[in-house]
């Protein structure tokens, strides 16, 4: 500021001064021209304007300011003129080229004594491009905002048809539990009813018929109880029931279960529970239903040997593994294994009926109830299942999407 | 005299399966195939044991557990909940609502005697060891 102030203080650089300031007008990167006050004649134009413009110097200076603009705007920007003050910002106008293009504008302006005149100076800023961009940008926000409102609306539809098929998925699977079982239990209790000659006893060739047609009702009971779990597992409609129970006793309960198959096979089946191992909290019915599993399982594909469960704790989880010196695994059929329907050897299914679905849902009820089963093998030395469950399952396991009301 | 039971059940086939087992076992039995008429029965007859299928139509048989134990004179009948639901929380759901016991279905004609009495009272057994 100091600087400055001196340079205005001779008359000589004033001089100087007034060279710089033309210097400064002609040579400015914007557009500028001055304008007499009343007359709105074009008293002077810079470079910038002659370039952008397309008019030279003279036929500019020939022009008024009105003469810029387009009919419309030619009156208000001519009242405009009469009003301003000092310094001013015009606000946005549109201009029209030599060559008959339109431009928009914005202008700032000063009001100044140009050669003795009553005179004003403006910088003119083309922001044709910024507006049209502009324009673009809103035209693609609406665009937007349209295609979101239209996905959004789509998405609505698809949410209440995805939860009407949930609906009736939900009924599908109540009815079927019911529908499907009551038939059954009829089949299985008359069955036992006249094998255990109530209605009058039965020749060897009956009895053994009638055996025949029960255990298949039972195996077909047990494929509907498979498959019905399978599908309330996929629906996410599994609802685990947590409390604390007897880990032990749970498993002496599933190894007095197996003991007359592994006995009629001649296994050797024994149970080894590590003294660390108590209290478990998870859902009983369906620990004991994994359990089950793995332990029938190696039962029934052991020919000769033993199974072996031991059991223990690490602080933190409860593992549980159920060993055989059976038939084995392929490392190929590994990924198999836990895939529903799919007993690894389909050939030896009738030696080993089961629905092949047992696996499957023992490692989904495990991963629901927070933890692993994995297994390893050695085809013709047996196999290892081994099951990890948390001993203690936080408010994490809340259940996706509610119970099964099944009737 | 022989033990009363009585079986609400709206299935005819199980119906006529549980009769037939238990006159087989020489029980006397009562039927009543839907809720209401179970309760009407029950207060009209006394049975000793009650039989309850869960899965019957209008009120469902943990309803029907909730009326009967409201009556006064069969608070300690005992109620056997027989069902095919195999879904964790049933058999609280059942004890909750009255029950004194929970059987599965199928029901095994083997062992189903048993199980029923292993939750009955001393004194049901007894009588049904010497039948007066």
């Amino acid at each position: 500021m100091k600087r400055a102030f001196k340079f205005f203080s001779s008359r000589k650089r004033s001089e100087n001064c007034e060279e710089h300031y033309r210097y400064l007008f002609e040579q400015n990167p914007l557009p500028m021209l001055v304008y007499e006050l009343g007359s709105l004649f074009l008293l002077a134009v810079n470079d910038a304007f002659t370039s952008h413009y397309g008019y030279t110097k003279d036929e500019a200076l020939a022009l008024k300011l009105p003469d810029l603009y387009p009919e419309p705007e030619k009156k208000a920007i001519a009242e405009l003129t009469a009003r301003l003050h000092g310094h001013a910002y015009a606000g946005e106008w549109h201009h029209i080229k030599k060559d008959g293009t339109q431009i928009t504008i914005e202008a700032y302006s000063h009001q100044f004594m140009y050669n003795g005149r009553a005179a004003r100076i403006a910088v003119i800023n083309d922001i044709t491009e910024r507006k049209r961009a502009e324009a673009e940008l809103e035209r693609y926000r609406l665009h937007l905002e349209a295609m979101v409102r239209e996905r959004t609306a789509e998405l609505e539809i698809a949410k209440e048809n995805a939860e009407s098929a949930d609906r009736l998925k939900s009924a599908f699977l109540a009815t079927m539990s019911h529908e499907l079982r009551t038939p059954l239990n009829s089949i299985i209790g008359f069955t036992g009813i006249l094998l255990k000659g109530f209605a009058g006893p039965l020749n060897e060739e009956q009895a053994k018929q009638l055996g025949m047609a029960k255990a298949s009702a039972m195996h077909l009971l047990d494929l509907v109880n498979d498959v019905l779990d399978i599908s309330k597992i996929e629906a996410g409609r599994l609802v685990v029931s947590l409390k604390s129970f007897d880990f032990p006793a749970l498993l002496r309960r599933v190894i007095a279960a197996i003991k007359p198959q592994a006995l009629k096979k001649n296994l050797d089946l024994q149970l080894i529970i590590a003294d660390t191992v108590g209290v478990l909290q998870s859902d009983e019915r369906r620990v004991e239903q994994i359990i089950l599993n793995l332990v029938n399982n190696a039962v029934k594909f052991t020919d000769r040997g033993s199974v072996t469960v031991a059991c223990m704790s690490d602080g933190q989880h409860l593992i549980t593994r159920v060993m055989d010196t059976g038939i084995g695994i392929r490392k190929e059929d590994m990924d198999k294994l836990f895939k529903p329907f799919s007993q690894v050897v389909t050939g030896i299914a009738r030696d080993h009926d089961g629905t092949g679905l047992g696996l499957s849902i023992s490692r989904k009820l495990a991963e629901k109830l927070g933890g692993t089963i994995t297994v390893e093998s050695e085809p013709g030395k047996g196999s290892t299942f081994t099951v990890s469950l948390p001993l203690f399952n936080r408010t994490t396991l809340s259940s996706a999407g509610g119970d099964i009301h099944e009737n | 005299m022989k033990i009363k039971i009585l079986i609400i059940e709206d299935n005819e086939m199980n119906m006529y399966m549980l009769t037939y087992l238990l006159q087989k076992e020489q029980f006397d039995v009562l039927q009543a195939y839907n809720g209401k008429d179970g309760i009407e029965t029950a207060l009209a007859q006394r049975p000793d044991i009650i039989l309850l299928d869960i899965q019957l139509p209008i009120m469902d048989g943990y309803s029907v557990a909730e009326k009967i134990r409201a009556h006064e004179i069969l608070k300690q009948t005992p109620i056997i909940a027989v069902t095919s639901f195999a879904m964790p929380g049933d058999r609280e759901k059942a004890l909750e609502s009255g029950a004194t016991g929970y059987i599965e279905k199928p029901i095994n004609p083997d062992t189903f005697i048993n199980q029923m009495f292993s939750f009955l009272p001393a004194e049901l057994i007894q009588r049904r060891e010497k039948p007066l």
